[in-house]
């Protein structure tokens, strides 16, 4: 993750990069290689106390499952 | 209207083991004794990100000819750029690869000419194949975003389903399926390398195919040769828009192949900074915006999708820049392609392979060339 200063977040990838918004810099800040899935969203979850965990829960999914997909995570 | 670039391509020397047929280099290279050093280049990756650049790929030649390559890609991320490594992989050891990585490299780029020894090693001019397969299989135990890249032609396309495999084999990450892009020394051996377009039909639906089966473990890029498209590419995003090359003495580039193009003459960053070359720069202002364009570019809907195409094309089919990209269905000179196409209608048509024009290596010649005529020595067969 890098900070452009004209796009803020943005997660550089071989040959593109994608810009990062709402909680989207906060997300990947967690997947530090050590947390779990499950912890991940738990410390979203306590963060973003005001809102449904289970939304919260199944848009990180989501958003990790198309991070997936551009090649730029694993799940261990 | 300001542009800001995003990723900066430097080709640290024009030094190379292999001497591949489609070489994107240019046919006047520069020698080892004209290639900034360790700190030019360290400098310029600092231009660089403060102009807005996130993105470094070293290439070549091939960057690793440079005994500094671990100090540039220290460098670069020192200057806060994401680091790319285009390697043909030849000679690195194990070691090495484990000092490039420490120095945090963020992304190699293995190439691969074939996925058989004796299609890769005719097509590179000597025995690399063996080598590359060694290697990329050792890559994947190092924690960096691994690509594989291997450029497709008429003469290996029938084994694209084999090189999916090999991608497979090797753990990759992204697999870049690239046809050959007709410049350099590519432009030379167009007539024996230009597919038919019954394969590039059947290479699509390969690629979709494989794409579908890896979805989540490998991403497939695939760029199609513009010859048989019905518009022509934005060639790098447009010109002078995002993207910029530096070349081994440090001329700035819009793109890999633009010196071919004479009117033009490009600065170079021992004389001046590079924000200058971006933004003021006679060169870089050329073909910004769309007063430099002729019909029916001019008055054409897709002008701001692909800025009338690529202009070092038009200028090696017609002799002008400023004209229509001869890929272009609306070109007044897509005659001209479309010979070409029609000299390879099977996929033995064209000149036997044993014309091959091969890349010279810049090593070979004295240390200021005399430019535009390539040293008659690196020509011919093997």
């Amino acid at each position: 993750m890098s900070q452009a200063a004209d796009l803020g977040p943005v997660l550089l990838l071989p040959e593109s990069m994608l810009r990062l918004t709402g909680p989207g810099p906060r997300i990947v800040e967690l997947c530090d290689g050590r947390r779990s899935l499950d912890e991940v969203i738990a410390a979203l979850q306590s963060e973003f106390s005001g809102a449904d965990p289970e939304m919260i829960r199944s848009e990180v999914v989501a958003f990790l499952a198309s991070l997936q997909e551009r090649r730029a995570l694993d799940f261990a | 209207m300001t542009f800001v670039p995003r990723a900066l391509i430097a080709e640290v020397t024009h030094r190379c083991p292999l001497r591949c047929v489609y070489c994107s280099n240019p046919l006047e290279m520069r020698s080892r004794s004209e290639e900034l050093s360790t700190e030019e280049w360290q400098r310029v990756f600092g231009e660089a990100a403060a102009l807005g650049v996130l993105q470094l790929h070293l290439t070549g030649g091939e960057p690793l000819a440079r005994p500094d390559a671990e100090q540039l890609v220290k460098s670069g991320r020192a200057a806060g750029l994401y680091v790319n490594l285009i390697t043909s992989g030849i000679g690195l050891a194990e070691a090495r690869l484990e000092a490039l990585v420490a120095a945090g490299l963020d992304h190699i780029q293995l190439s691969f000419q074939d996925s058989e020894q004796a299609g890769a090693d005719e097509i590179a001019g000597t025995r690399a194949h063996a080598a590359k397969l060694e290697l990329g299989h050792r890559i994947r135990k190092h924690r960096i975003a691994f690509t594989m890249n291997i450029v497709v032609h008429r003469r290996n396309l029938a084994r694209l389903p084999q090189m999916i495999a090999l991608a497979e084999e090797l753990q990759v990450d992204k697999l870049e399926v690239a046809n050959v892009q007709y410049y350099g020394w590519a432009f030379e051996n167009r007539s024996q390398l230009l597919p038919t377009r019954e394969q590039v039909r059947e290479s699509v639906a390969i690629v979709d195919a494989a794409r579908e089966r890896l979805k989540g473990r490998m991403r497939i890029d695939c760029v199609l040769p513009d010859y048989y498209a019905r518009y022509p590419k934005p060639c790098m995003g447009g010109w002078g828009q995002g993207l910029m090359l530096i070349d081994p003495s440090g001329v700035v580039l819009p793109c890999h192949a633009a010196r071919v193009i004479p009117s033009l003459s490009f600065d170079d960053v021992r004389s001046k900074p590079l924000r200058w070359i971006w933004e003021e720069s006679r060169a870089f202002q050329r073909f910004r915006g769309d007063d430099w364009m002729q019909e029916p570019c001019r008055s054409c809907e897709r002008k701001t999708r692909d800025f009338g195409g690529c202009r070092c094309q038009a200028f090696l089919y017609t002799g002008d820049p400023d004209a229509t990209d001869p890929v272009c269905s609306l070109a007044p000179k897509r005659g001209l392609i479309d010979a070409v196409i029609a000299n390879v209608a099977t996929p033995e048509g064209g000149d036997p392979a044993s014309n091959w024009v091969y890349r010279i290596n810049p090593s070979n010649l004295p240390a200021r060339a005399p430019l535009g005529v390539p040293s008659p020595s690196g020509r011919g067969s093997v």
